[in-house]
């Protein structure tokens, strides 16, 4: 006979077990990024002086039902690219110089990123591709540009936005996380143990236990998702167009509309 | 056991795991080949199969059909691929894959169903959610501790091992091989239990064909052309040998390094020959 004791001590060790996994590989994620961080303390901060680099995303655009009153085509990210192409970089009264590499990072900072991907190309076009079985595929292109200002790190990371600073936000989330998710555990378990055991507390806590169990682990991924590098970090966006008289055309999502003009270009293929 | 006190021990436990375990199997099997010849019956079936997981069932279409199968995301790792995990011991990646891959599972199954044209399958998907965890809710209701430990940790377990299935048999397996891409369990009595799930190269790359004709297929086509320890002859001597008598992750094999494109290509006729005589 299994008695509930018996049961109760088996499910809260895996509860434990779970939590003590999803910390640890947060641990992994934290340690990655500091190991970059560590190198991007010695960047080195100045101006372009030539076209440095490029980052590209490979994306195909699907319709996506978003009901009667506007049209949409969601993204879908299939492959990134960094190339530096090299170049030089003033800093102060020096110029470094960068070599050519296909293996390099190049992190572009998110405004950047979503301006690229905001226009270009006619929606309604778009859409009737998009509506098709192959998708609207395109390459969204984000180019390193003179007078940009760049931060570079070794010879294989070219980035327009300060990548220790990166680091460090996206290092202090995975570093409150891992303690965070160990204190919801441990307070659904005191709940979970509350006397009477199996009383009315007692269940809450189960509820509670179980639902840590199944809500701890779609955080933990999305918050990994969050922390990886520019260079691959999804776009995922989507392109909407309203439906209506007053209110026909394509319009951009999320901060899109915010931006204002940077020197980027950006193709459509 | 929700009914049956007496039924609450070790023995009907590990049953009522097993089955859960089994009915995501099963799930699988009639999601590429339906179980009934009336497709009403088939969607209705699903709400069995989503009870038996706690997970809709027809989640298994996109992310095992569409994107498993072809171990890529339209460009994208496969959800459930074993390099999400990466623990030096290797016992941990076997615990953690789970905890990674449903998630990444979960979320690949929304944005794929918002496209447009796949209301059908929003909807369904929707209904076995509902259906799953409305009945587990009410069973929880009535008998709170009797349904977790005797309901909902069976559920669990099968749904988590269902996904643990996708990184023992491809981890440190060639994806991008013909032949290679998969780990075969070919005991007999195993893939009776199993419903010849063991042979799982030859259903890689027949993906269409009936569960039942997988052992003739594997020992015609496969068996020649694979990596001879490809084909374990027991689960749990793998799983043994593999996390629990060693630290350490095993290498990936490049089984496939000797392969060109024009000998593939020659197999792959060789293959579809065979498969139509």
């Amino acid at each position: 006979m299994l008695s509930r004791e018996v049961m109760g001590v088996a499910c809260l060790g895996v509860v434990w077990v779970t939590a003590l996994l999803v910390a640890g590989a947060a641990w992994q994620d934290l340690r990655d990024l500091l190991a970059v961080l560590a190198r991007a303390r010695r960047a080195v901060v100045g101006v372009a002086e030539t076209d440095l680099a490029e980052w590209s995303v490979e994306q195909i655009g699907r319709a996506l039902d978003v009901g009667k009153s506007a049209r949409a085509i969601g993204f879908h990210d299939r492959a990134f690219r960094s190339e530096i192409f090299g170049g030089s970089v003033r800093v102060g009264e020096s110029l470094v110089s960068v070599a050519p590499s296909t293996h390099g990072e190049v992190w572009i900072d998110e405004a950047r990123r979503l301006e690229a991907v905001s226009g270009g190309a006619d929606f309604d076009a778009a859409y009737a591709q998009a509506r098709k079985a192959k998708g609207f595929q395109r390459v969204v292109r984000v180019r390193v540009q003179a007078g940009d200002r760049v931060w570079l790190v070794g010879d294989d990371l070219v980035s327009t936005l300060d990548p220790a600073a990166f680091c460090r936000r996206k290092a202090l989330g995975l570093a409150l996380f891992i303690p965070l998710e160990l204190a919801a555990c441990a307070a659904a378990t005191r709940l979970a143990l509350t006397l009477p055991h199996f009383g009315t507390a007692s269940i809450a806590g189960a509820v509670a236990c179980l639902a840590f169990f199944l809500g701890v682990t779609p955080l933990a991924v999305s918050l990994r998702e969050g922390a990886r590098r520019p260079h691959e970090a999804f776009l995922r966006n989507q392109w909407r167009a309203e439906i209506g008289p007053s209110r026909a055309g394509a319009s951009p999502t999320r901060r899109e509309k915010s931006l204002s003009q940077r020197k980027t270009s950006t193709s459509v293929l | 056991m929700y009914f049956v006190p007496r039924c609450r021990n070790v023995a009907f436990l590990a049953a009522a795991c097993a089955f859960s375990f089994l009915s995501a199997v099963v799930g699988h099997n009639t999601l590429h080949q339906g179980m009934f010849a009336s497709k009403r019956a088939n969607l209705a079936f699903r709400y069995v199969l989503s009870f038996g997981g706690l997970f809709p069932i027809s989640a298994v279409i996109p992310s095992h059909n569409l994107v498993h199968h072809h171990f890529d995301d339209d460009g994208q790792p496969d959800w459930a691929a074993p390099s999400h995990v990466r623990f030096e011991w290797n016992l941990l990646n076997l615990l953690h894959f789970p905890n990674v891959a449903g998630p990444l599972t979960f979320n690949g199954v929304q944005r794929w169903a918002r496209v447009a044209g796949r209301a059908d399958f929003r909807r369904q998907y929707t209904r076995e959610l509902v259906f799953a965890f409305g009945l587990t809710g009410v069973l929880l209701y009535f008998d709170f501790w009797t349904a977790l430990f005797f309901v909902v940790v069976p559920q669990l377990w099968g749904a988590r091992w269902f996904l643990r299935i996708n990184i023992i048999q491809h981890d440190g397996c060639d994806t991008s091989s013909e032949w290679n891409h998969s780990r075969n369990f070919v005991g007999r009595l195993f893939n009776w239990f199993m419903m010849n799930n063991g042979y799982h190269t030859i259903h890689h790359n027949r993906a269409g064909m009936h569960w039942t004709e997988l052992a003739d297929a594997h020992a015609r086509e496969v068996t020649p052309r694979i990596d001879p320890t490809l084909d374990e002859p027991s689960m749990l001597g793998y799983l043994a040998r593999t996390y629990l008598l060693r630290y350490s992750r095993p290498d990936t094999r490049n089984a496939n390094e000797h392969e060109d494109a024009a000998q593939r290509a020659a197999r792959r006729a060789e293959a579809e020959a065979d498969a139509v005589t």
